[in-house]
């Protein structure tokens, strides 16, 4: 019989792939709607979104470091948010 | 007594893998952040030039890079889930998810080669401008390390097919699978950064 655990485990895993493989594609789409302006816009803070969701995704479900003190897992969290952020301030404005 | 305590720390209170690999984890995210941050400096600079050039990259090469990378980072996790319930004869299953992750970043080097010989074919180059020094540099540098993780996942997928790699011996493929997302992490963040996030007009 299957580990519970370990099937719990990889049904997170699913879920958050489809989740994040749907959104990409999802965006992907949006850029050929026709309205290229106001589309690409919001595609690109979408995207952005979207990178802080993986960010976050990688850290706790496909990295598994849920059980993993929080030194650890903080600077990858800080590494995402910061990137994002700072990059984000800086062309934004 | 503080070494007594080093010694006798449950496993599970250090990230998945060799402890090795998460400083050199944290030292390439390090670069990335530098190369990501001088990136948007130079954005808001010389911002003209940078929103003249980056309508001529095609954002759809680089939402097919995305969806290749997800698609091998959902194999590899899948790959660590399978190795870690392993009986040492069942091997086979994880080499069947990481070579998912290998075949995901070999196409993810072919697009890119493709999306490189159209610029090169429309003579943009490295020195073109510094919108496309910037593109090249940045895209370059990333698909080397998706280089070096399709060689580490293949030889982790040739050793887990022989069995080195179950429910007690799992660090060698947490190893390589850390390494695989961090990789496919630094994308995330780079493709809206260089191809999509622009300043309204």
């Amino acid at each position: 019989m299957e580990d519970p655990a370990a099937a719990k485990r990889r049904r997170l895993i699913d879920v958050t792939a489809l989740i994040l493989l749907v959104a990409t594609v999802g965006a992907a789409a949006l850029s050929e709607w026709g309205l290229q302006q106001v589309a690409g816009e919001r595609l690109s803070y979408f995207l952005l979104l979207l990178a802080v969701g993986k960010g976050l995704a990688v850290v706790d479900v496909f990295m598994d470091l849920r059980p993993v003190v929080w030194r650890w897992r903080g600077l990858l969290w800080t590494w995402v948010v910061g990137a994002v952020a700072i990059c984000g301030a800086l062309i934004l404005g | 007594m503080t070494g007594e305590n080093l010694v006798t720390a449950p496993k599970n209170s250090y990230p998945p893998g060799d402890l090795a690999i998460w400083f050199f984890i944290l030292a390439e995210l390090t670069a990335f952040f530098a190369l990501f941050a001088t990136y948007a400096v130079s954005y808001r600079i010389h911002y003209p030039l940078f929103a003249a050039m980056q309508p001529t990259l095609d954002a759809r090469w680089g939402a097919v890079n995305t969806a290749l990378l997800l698609l091998g980072s959902w194999g590899v996790a899948r790959a660590v889930v399978a190795a870690k319930v392993a009986s040492p004869q069942e091997g086979r299953r994880s080499s069947t998810w990481l070579l998912l992750g290998v075949a995901c970043g070999f196409l993810f080097l072919v697009s890119k080669g493709f999306e490189y010989a159209a610029k090169f074919r429309a003579g943009i180059d490295l020195d073109t401008n510094l919108f496309f020094t910037f593109y090249f540099s940045l895209t370059a540098f990333h698909a080397m390390h998706v280089l070096l993780g399709v060689v580490i996942l293949a030889i982790v997928a040739v050793k887990a097919r022989h069995g080195c790699y179950h429910r007690d011996a799992t660090v060698g493929i947490e190893t390589a699978a850390s390494y695989w997302h961090m990789v496919d992490l630094v994308w995330l963040i780079l493709f809206p950064l260089l191809y999509l996030l622009t300043i309204p007009v």
